[in-house]
C-alpha cells in the first residue's frame, strides 16, 4: 500500500494543492531569480547562487510555508470541512503528516529545488565543505519543520476559540507566531541571518543543529498532541512539563557558551531562564489559549472535586506553566540572595557582590522585587479574565495587549517623566521595599470587578 | 439509540444548553426546533463530539461518548450547516477522501462511492469539481459524505436552507429514504413546513432549554400518532368539565377549553373515544361533534414557544 493510500489526508492535500501548471512555474521561477543572480558582477558566483537559493528556500519553505500550513487551518475550519476530520478515524500521525507535509507540499516542493541548488552552487564553490553544507540544511528543514508545526499548532488553538459557527480571520497572530519561534530558536535565526550575510555573527554549525533538532522533536510532540485532542484522545500534562524543563536546560546550555565568562553558575542561570521562559510562555498563552470564565469555572469545580483524572487531561497550558514561574522566580532568588551557591568565577563573584552590597540592595528589596513581579503577573491574568467578561469576545488578545502596552510602557513612561517613585511602582517591579503593595492592590480591585460582573 | 442526560454547555458566558434530557428511539426522525441562539447547533455538536461536554452524559447506542468518542465517529454521520465541502475538488474527489478516512480498511472504494453517489442522487455529475454545482447539489454531496461510511445515526444541521421548493422536496425525499434503509436521523431546522414531511418526533429549544419533546402524527413516515381530541357541545359547564378531568385524569391532558369547546390530547387509544362519548352523554351534554384533530409542526411548535 502505497503513503498514499494509507494517508488519505495528504492525498487529499495534492489533489488540492499540486496541478501541472504549478509544478512547471515554480522551478521556472527559481531558475529565472537564479539566473539573474547569476548576472551580478558582484561577489563570488557561486557563493552568490548559493546565498541565492539558499534565502529561496527560507522564503518558500519558513515564511509562505508557515503562512500556507496556519491559513490551512483557518480555512479548514471556515469551510467546516475541519468537522469532518475531526470526525474521521485518521489517526493523529496521519492528520500530521497530512499538516505538516501535505498542506504545504508546493512549497516543501520549491524548497526541495532550493535545497538542489544549495548543494549545486555549495559544491562548486570553494567556501563551504560538503559536510557543512549538508548539516545546514538539514538544519534548515528541521527549522522548517518547527515553524510549520508551530503554525498548524498556532491555528488549531486558535480554532478552539470558535463556536462552530462564526468564520475567523487568518492571518491575525502570524508576527506572534514569527517572534515566538524567534524566541525559542533565536541562534537558528541568527543563523539564517548570518547565512544570508545580514549578520556578521558566526555560530556554532553543529551547535545550531542540535538546538533545530531538538525544538523541531518538540514541535512535532506539541503538533501531535494537539491533534490528538482535536481527535478526541486523551492528552496527559507531564509532556508540556517535560518540555519547559528540558527547553529551559537547552536554552542555558546555549546561553551558557555565551555566558561563561560572565557568570559560571548553571543552577542559577537555569532557574532564571525556566522562569523567564515560563513567563513569556504564559503571557502567550493567556493570548491564544482558550481561556474563557466558564471554562475556568470548571476546572475550579473539578479542582474542588479533586477530580485529577480531569485535571490530568484538561488543565490548560497557562495554568500549567504559570507554577514555573513561581519556582523559577523563588528558586532563582534563593540561589541569588541567600547564596546558598558559591560563585567561582571572580567577575561573577564582584558583579554580584557589587549589586548586593555596593548599590545597598538587601533581602527585602529583592524579596519585594520577587512578590511585586509575582504579583503583576497575576494582576495581568486577572485583567485577561476581566476582559472575558465583556460581551466583545473577538477583540479581547488586542485590548489585552493594548492594556500591556499602556500599563508597561505609556503610563510608567509618564511618571518617570514626572520623577514620581511612587507611581512608578504601581506599573512596574521594582527593589523597593514595599513595593508589592501596589500591585497587590490592583489585583484585589479587579478581582473586585470581577466579581461584581459574575453577580450580575 | 440516543440518550442525552442532563446536558449542560456554557460558551462564553452565555448557557448555550441547560440541563437537556431526551431519548430517541431506533428509526426516528427528530425535528429539533428553536429560535436562532436556542441551542440547536450545540446541542447536534454535542452529540457528535465535537464540542465537549460539560455536563451530563450522551450515550449512542450503548456507547458513552465521553468514555469512547472515536468509537461514535464511526456510527455518526454529521453535515454541518454550510456543508463542510473542498470546493477544488470533484464529487469523486470529495467522496473517495471521506471513505478513506471515515472507513476502516476500506474496500471496494469505487464502489463504495459510487453507491454512495447513486443513493444521494450525486452520480450524474461525480466528476464535476464542488464550486460549479448549484446549492441543492452541493447539499447532497454533503449528505453522500454525512452517509458514506453507513452510519446508525445522521445529524443534519439546518440542510434546507437556502434551498429552492424544488431542492426541498427532493430532500424530503432523501430524508425518508435514509430512515428507511435504517437510519436514525436528527434534523434542526427554521422551515417548519418542510420538517412536517418527514419528521416522526419534534424536539423544541429555547434559551438552551428543551421545553417539549413529543411525538406527531406523519403519514409518510409511519410515526406514531399523538391523539388530539376536539369535543364540539351545546353548552359544557364548569362542573362536567371537572367531572371529565377527574374521571379521565390518567389517560387526557385538557389543552384548550371554551363553554362549547374542549381540545385535549389522549395518551391511549383512539378507539377509546367511545369511552369518553358515553360518559359526557350520561352527563347530559349534547354532543354536536368529536374527533381526531391534525395539528401541524408550526401549530405545536407556535403553541409551546408561546407557552413556554
Amino acid at each position: 500500500m502505497s503513503l498514499l493510500e494509507k494517508n488519505p489526508e495528504l492525498k487529499k492535500n495534492i489533489w488540492l494543492e499540486i496541478s501541472t501548471q504549478r509544478l512547471i512555474m515554480m522551478p521556472l521561477i527559481i531558475l529565472m531569480v537564479v539566473l539573474l543572480a547569476s548576472l551580478s558582477p558582484v561577489g563570488d558566483t557561486y557563493d552568490k547562487l548559493t546565498n541565492i537559493s539558499y534565502f529561496g528556500m527560507v522564503v518558500i519553505l519558513l515564511f509562505w510555508g508557515s503562512k500556507v500550513a496556519y491559513s490551512n487551518i483557518i480555512h479548514e475550519y471556515n469551510d467546516r470541512t475541519w468537522d469532518w476530520q475531526r470526525m474521521s478515524i485518521l489517526t493523529p500521525k496521519q492528520l500530521m503528516v497530512g499538516k505538516l507535509i501535505g498542506a504545504p507540499i508546493y512549497n516543501w516542493y520549491g524548497a526541495i529545488i532550493c535545497l538542489f541548488f544549495v548543494f549545486i552552487f555549495g559544491v562548486m564553490g570553494d567556501n563551504s565543505s560538503l559536510l557543512d553544507i549538508i548539516v545546514n540544511s538539514v538544519s534548515t528543514v528541521l527549522l522548517g519543520i518547527s515553524l510549520l508545526s508551530v503554525s498548524i499548532l498556532f491555528a488549531l488553538l486558535k480554532i478552539r476559540e470558535g463556536n462552530g459557527r462564526d468564520k475567523l480571520k487568518t492571518g491575525q497572530i502570524f508576527i506572534l507566531l514569527i517572534l515566538f519561534s524567534f524566541f525559542f530558536n533565536s541562534s537558528a535565526f541568527s543563523f539564517m541571518f548570518n547565512r544570508l550575510s545580514v549578520s556578521a555573527v558566526n555560530f556554532d554549525t553543529w551547535k545550531i543543529f542540535s538546538e533545530n533538532l531538538f525544538y523541531a522533536i518538540w514541535a512535532i510532540i506539541g503538533l501531535h498532541q494537539v491533534l490528538r485532542r482535536e481527535l478526541n484522545y486523551k492528552n496527559k500534562s507531564y509532556l508540556w512539563i517535560l518540555f519547559l524543563l528540558t527547553s529551559s536546560l537547552v536554552k542555558t546550555m546555549v546561553m551558557m557558551d555565551s555566558l561563561s565568562v560572565f557568570i559560571d553558575n548553571y543552577v542559577f542561570v537555569y532557574f532564571v531562564v525556566l522562569s523567564m521562559q515560563a513567563i513569556a510562555i504564559f503571557y502567550l498563552l493567556l493570548l491564544i489559549e482558550q481561556n474563557e470564565i466558564s471554562s475556568l469555572k470548571i476546572l475550579l469545580r473539578k479542582i474542588k472535586e479533586k477530580n485529577y483524572t480531569y485535571l490530568n487531561y484538561n488543565t490548560p497550558l497557562w495554568a500549567l506553566t504559570f507554577p514555573f514561574i513561581v519556582i523559577g522566580l523563588i528558586t532563582s532568588w534563593c540561589l541569588f540572595d541567600i547564596n546558598i551557591l558559591k560563585f567561582d568565577n571572580l567577575w561573577t563573584k564582584n558583579i554580584f557582590n557589587n549589586i548586593k552590597i555596593g548599590e545597598g540592595i538587601d533581602s527585602f528589596q529583592t524579596l519585594s522585587l520577587l512578590l511585586s513581579l509575582l504579583f503583576f503577573i497575576l494582576r495581568d491574568f486577572l485583567i485577561m479574565l476581566f476582559l472575558q467578561t465583556t460581551s466583545k469576545k473577538k477583540r479581547i488578545g488586542s485590548a489585552f495587549i493594548l492594556y500591556l502596552f499602556l500599563l508597561y510602557v505609556v503610563f510608567p513612561g509618564f511618571t518617570s517623566t514626572l520623577g514620581s517613585s511612587v507611581g512608578l511602582q504601581l506599573f512596574m517591579p521594582l527593589p523597593i521595599v514595599g513595593s508589592f503593595f501596589y500591585p497587590l492592590i490592583e489585583c484585589v480591585i479587579i478581582f473586585l470587578f470581577i466579581r461584581n460582573k459574575f453577580k450580575k | 439509540m440516543i440518550s442525552v442526560s442532563n446536558l449542560s454547555h456554557e460558551f462564553q458566558n452565555t448557557l448555550a444548553l441547560n440541563n437537556v434530557s431526551f431519548e430517541i428511539k431506533d428509526g426516528a426522525i427528530v425535528g429539533l426546533i428553536g429560535p436562532n441562539g436556542s441551542g440547536k447547533t450545540t446541542l447536534l455538536r454535542c452529540i457528535s463530539t465535537l464540542q465537549s461536554i460539560q455536563t451530563g452524559h450522551v450515550v449512542i447506542d450503548g456507547i458513552d461518548i465521553q468514555e469512547s468518542p472515536r468509537e461514535v465517529h464511526k456510527i455518526i454521520g454529521y453535515l454541518s450547516d454550510n456543508f463542510g465541502l473542498y470546493d477544488d475538488l470533484t464529487v469523486r474527489q470529495c467522496l473517495e477522501y471521506t471513505a478513506m478516512s471515515h472507513i476502516e480498511n476500506v474496500q471496494n472504494l469505487e464502489e463504495i462511492v459510487k453507491q454512495t453517489a447513486i443513493d444521494a442522487g450525486v452520480f450524474e455529475f461525480i466528476d464535476k469539481t464542488v464550486n460549479t454545482l448549484s446549492r441543492g447539489m452541493r447539499q447532497r454531496v454533503g449528505i453522500a459524505q454525512a452517509i458514506i461510511h453507513n452510519p446508525k445515526i445522521v445529524l443534519l444541521d439546518e440542510p434546507a436552507s437556502g434551498l429552492d421548493p424544488e431542492a426541498r422536496i427532493a430532500l424530503s425525499q432523501l430524508i425518508i429514504q435514509l430512515k428507511n434503509k435504517g437510519m436514525t436521523l436528527i434534523v434542526s431546522s427554521h422551515i417548519l413546513a418542510e420538517l412536517e414531511d418527514y419528521c416522526t418526533e419534534m424536539i423544541i429549544l429555547k434559551e438552551g432549554n428543551l421545553i417539549e419533546h413529543t411525538q406527531l402524527i406523519n403519514p409518510k413516515t409511519g410515526g406514531s400518532t399523538k391523539n388530539i381530541i376536539k369535543l364540539v357541545a351545546e353548552h359544557l359547564s364548569e362542573e362536567v368539565v371537572n367531572s371529565f378531568i377527574n374521571t379521565f385524569e390518567s389517560s387526557v391532558k385538557i389543552l384548550e377549553k371554551t363553554t362549547t369547546e374542549i381540545l385535549f390530547e389522549l395518551n391511549e387509544e383512539v378507539t377509546k373515544q367511545h369511552l369518553l362519548l358515553s360518559f359526557l352523554i350520561q352527563q347530559g351534554v349534547k354532543v354536536k361533534e368529536i374527533g381526531a384533530v391534525k395539528r401541524n409542526l408550526q401549530d405545536e411548535y407556535l403553541k409551546t414557544i408561546q407557552e413556554k
